[in-house]
């Protein structure tokens, strides 16, 4: 049964911020998601992208002096 | 033995549970080039000082999903740079510096006004997780609050950020 889009962009999201833990260790059921639909790899890498932007922005002003 | 005659702890680990590494590269994007990926793992892993790893396999699937990561960054970038080289984009990156430089401060601004839109607890955790790499369960620590508690306000952020990315992506 497909999964509808947004339902499958919150189990990435799911996913990106599980990974995101210095503790993850479900590597596998990790890579048995991804192998279960070629769609959840795209959706993966989106939340993975959504969080790098944000993170990337965010730890550049905390770097960077104001101007 | 001298250094770098014998594979060190970690190439170790990363033979024996090649199978693992190489399926999971695969299904993280790599497809054909798994086993070539792979081989670039153990060259990265071959110029690590030898120094004991707490868990090698996660150790290893950690560097393997940051060299998905890495490829993915650069795939785009080369993407970018063909389409500007074409004139095909219109995407910020074709537009002069002074423009950049404002596109980014009105993005970095949105960014923090989504987050602060979801009160302060879902947005310290979230800058706590991202940006100090804090784990979860040492900030449900912090707080005096229920791991479930900190995963469900960093899905509100990350949803957040998300709605908001798909925004820019799409002006």
């Amino acid at each position: 049964m497909p999964t509808h889009p947004s339902e499958l962009n919150e189990i990435a999201r799911r996913w990106a911020i599980r990974v995101g833990d210095p503790a993850f260790g479900d590597w596998e059921a990790l890579t048995a998601w991804l192998e279960a639909d070629p769609a959840h790899l795209a959706a993966y890498d989106a939340a993975v992208d959504g969080e790098t932007w944000a993170s990337a922005a965010l730890a550049n002003k905390k770097s960077a002096p104001k101007e | 033995m001298e250094a770098g005659e014998t594979a060190n702890e970690l190439q170790q680990v990363l033979l024996g549970e090649r199978p693992r590494l190489v399926r999971f590269l695969a299904a993280r994007g790599a497809g054909d080039e798994a086993e070539d990926l792979f081989h670039n793992l153990w060259q990265k892993v071959a110029v690590l000082p030898d120094r004991a790893v707490d868990d090698p396999l996660s150790y290893l699937f950690r560097a393997a999903e940051n060299l998905m990561r890495d490829m993915r960054r650069a795939v785009i970038s080369r993407d970018r740079r063909q389409s500007e080289w074409h004139g095909l984009s219109d995407t910020p990156h074709d537009r002069p510096a002074g423009e950049r430089a404002l596109i980014a401060r009105e993005q970095l601004a949105a960014i923090e006004a989504t987050l602060a839109a979801l009160g302060p607890r879902a947005e310290l955790i979230f800058r706590r997780y991202r940006l100090d790499g804090a784990g979860q369960a040492d900030i449900a620590a912090e707080w005096g609050i229920s791991l479930s508690s900190v995963e469900k306000d960093l899905q509100k952020a990350y949803r957040a950020i998300a709605e908001l990315k798909a925004r820019f992506d799409a002006e």
